[in-house]
């Protein structure tokens, strides 16, 4: 009995020394260097939304060298010819000499110091992923070139886009681009051209950076260029959420196409773009998860038809279509919300089709309202990235329903709002209508519906 | 008999009306400034007021949220809510439709700014997505028109559920932008 209570005693010091380090202990991150695991004999932890390391892992794991001032309480980091001076408690490094204001600060923690990782590595010029789920940090260095800045050997004289997804770089002599990479808040690619410059009419104008905005286009906001060095130039393309490009190189020009990243054909010569996509499976051709929702469901029965029936019957029956038929590709694998009348709230549908990683998500529902002549089929995407998608699917949608044609709109429904994937939520028809209500009640449409749903899946996705 | 039962019919309305202070000749002096002069003295001072609110309502093609001005009475804050969602659930027209008007309100309350709706929502009250999002825009900007309300918090029958009709999520609760 005695040794029972000194051992629960025992526990109880042990959890509160545990509870002591505080909760930045909670989460340790792990951490990777071009893909390799960065071992660390004290764990990295995350204060305040910012991975912290330990001086080691900068010198054991990255490779770079370090110097700590006792007195000064001040450590200055090097990498080749850059540093960067950091003072505990200062939100305010030094980088190459220049003061630069962080969002948060080398600090002691249980008398040991933590310097911020992603700001010493993107100032060194590593590109940085936060897996959030994973609790991974990625980083990724860029392909070194021969340092001696020498004479420019290309000259870009128009950066240019064509209003639709294309951007055109068009140069004299040669110019050869560095892998690009993402950087984030704001989202945006990144293209450094060694060994390049612009043309003297381009320099005359070129003030710091030279931005053109772009309005109204799913895929990027707007794209500018510096020169990054003196004979390093950058073009940046500040793109949507999701989006990824396929790089053409042509005589005289380099062309980026943008698109959603699920559209960017995999090439398996090239090391992939880490933010782009998931590691692939090694062998036979690409499996890619779909997620069906059927919408509403049990306690939620969603719309009343004039047929007075509910719309989650609707949705659950074409949902089973699909899924029926999908299960019929190899290259598709459905995957249902509901697959019977249950109620599931709307934010577990996301996790769902989250913790699946999943590459589609396709929202059954039918639609209501209190006129009985307002009829048609409606398409919804929410997020930029989804539209190319939602095109896609209403046109075939379309040819499901057989019914007037209400368009692609955009409105931001939760699990459209809030899943990552391409995600689209499809308003077959109006159940207050009586036409629609009779047509989508029919098991004929239904299996149209089905067929179409997953015709408009394939010819996204380039299946054939 | 029935004479009997009629009289003590109308005794209970009456008696009712007197209770609920629903006799129109009780607001009427409002309307008249002289006669509100002389308003009875040991009644509770409640000032009628009138203001202009926008009572927000849908294109018939339920495609955007249509304007429709009209005039409240009201002597209290949380009446002039009341008020204007009452006027939420009546149809103005042709092409300025309620979505509110099947939707059955349980009970309306105004307490720190915070207006504190209790709605029930029959099936046929249940609309598409696209209803969903008008039933929810209309409502937050008629209530948030008035300078003393900075939150909304919507329940069905008594809860904080995730969604009314299952595609937007709700807030717990609206604030005020």
């Amino acid at each position: 009995m005695k040794r029972f209570v000194s051992m629960l005693l025992f526990l109880s010091v042990f959890f509160t020394m545990f509870a002591s380090v505080g909760h930045a202990a909670e989460v340790v991150p792990k951490l990777y260097l071009n893909g390799q695991l960065l071992k660390s004999d004290v764990n990295p932890q995350i204060v305040n939304d910012y991975t912290m390391v330990p001086l080691a892992v900068l010198s054991d794991g990255m490779g770079y060298t370090y110097e700590w001032e006792h007195e000064a309480k001040r450590v200055t980091v090097f990498s080749g010819e850059s540093s960067i001076v950091l003072s505990i408690n200062d939100k305010t490094a030094i980088v190459n000499g220049e003061p630069v204001a962080m969002e948060t600060m080398a600090q002691l923690v249980s008398n040991r110091t933590m310097v911020p990782l992603s700001f010493i590595g993107t100032q060194f010029g590593l590109d940085f992923e936060w897996k959030h789920l994973e609790k991974e940090v990625h980083m990724y260095e860029k392909p070194k070139e021969p340092e001696a800045p020498a004479e420019p050997t290309g000259w870009i004289k128009q950066v240019s886009f064509d209003g639709v997804s294309g951007l055109t770089i068009g140069y004299e002599g040669t110019l050869k681009a560095d892998k690009p990479f993402y950087l984030e808040n704001p989202r945006r690619i990144v293209i450094d051209f060694p060994n390049t410059a612009y043309t003297e009419e381009i320099m005359s104008q070129l003030v710091g950076e030279i931005k053109t905005a772009v309005e109204q286009n799913p895929l990027l906001a707007s794209y500018r260029y510096s020169l990054f060095e003196p004979t390093k130039a950058r073009v940046v393309i500040d793109v949507s959420e999701g989006i990824g490009f396929v790089m053409t190189e042509n005589v005289g020009e380099l062309r980026l196409d943008l698109m959603p990243a699920e559209e960017v054909p995999v090439d398996p010569g090239e090391p992939q773009e880490p933010p782009v996509t998931e590691p692939e499976t090694p062998t036979g051709p690409e499996v890619y998860d779909i997620v069906i929702d059927a919408g509403h469901g049990g306690k939620d029965p969603g719309a009343y038809s004039v047929q007075k029936r509910y719309e989650k019957e609707f949705n659950l029956s074409v949902a089973l279509k699909i899924k029926a038929l999908l299960d019929k590709e190899t290259q598709l694998k459905g995957h249902l919300t509901r697959s019977d009348d249950t109620f599931i709230e709307l934010i577990d549908r996301v996790k769902f089709a989250e913790n699946l990683k999943a590459d589609l998500f396709v929202s059954i529902h039918a639609n209501a309202i209190d006129k009985s002549s307002v009829t048609g089929t409606e398409t919804y995407y929410s997020r930029a990235a989804s539209k190319p998608f939602a095109d896609v699917m209403h046109k075939h949608l379309l040819v499901g329903t057989g019914l007037k044609d209400r368009k692609v709109k955009q409105a931001n429904y939760k699990v459209i709002k809030e899943t990552t994937m391409p995600a689209v939520l499809l308003e077959a028809g109006y159940l207050t209508n009586q036409t629609d209500s009779k047509a989508l009640f029919s098991d004929a449409v239904q299996n149209r519906i089905a067929s179409e749903v997953v015709k408009g899946i394939k010819e996204y996705l380039e299946i054939k | 008999m029935t004479g009997t039962k009629t009289r003590g019919l109308l005794a209970f309305i009456v008696l009712a009306c007197a209770l609920a202070g629903c006799g129109g000749g009780q607001d009427k002096p409002a309307d008249n400034p002289g006669a509100a002069v002389q308003e009875p003295s040991d009644e509770p001072a409640a000032t009628i007021n009138k203001r202009e609110a926008i009572i927000y309502l849908t294109d018939a093609e339920l495609l955007e949220t249509v304007e429709h001005p009209v005039e409240l009475s009201y002597s209290t804050d949380e009446e002039l809510v009341k008020a204007a969602v009452a006027e939420l659930q009546k149809d103005a027209g042709e092409n300025a439709l309620s979505l509110w008007k099947p939707i059955e309100i349980k009970s309306v309350k105004l307490d720190s700014g915070q207006v504190d709706l209790d709605v029930h929502v029959p099936d046929e009250a249940r609309l598409g997505a696209p209803g969903e999002l008008l039933v929810i825009e209309t409502l937050q900007k008629t209530l948030f028109q008035f300078d003393f309300v900075q939150s909304i918090e919507l329940l069905v029958d008594g809860e904080a559920v995730e969604s009314l009709m299952g595609h937007v999520d709700l807030e717990h609760p609206f604030k005020k932008e």
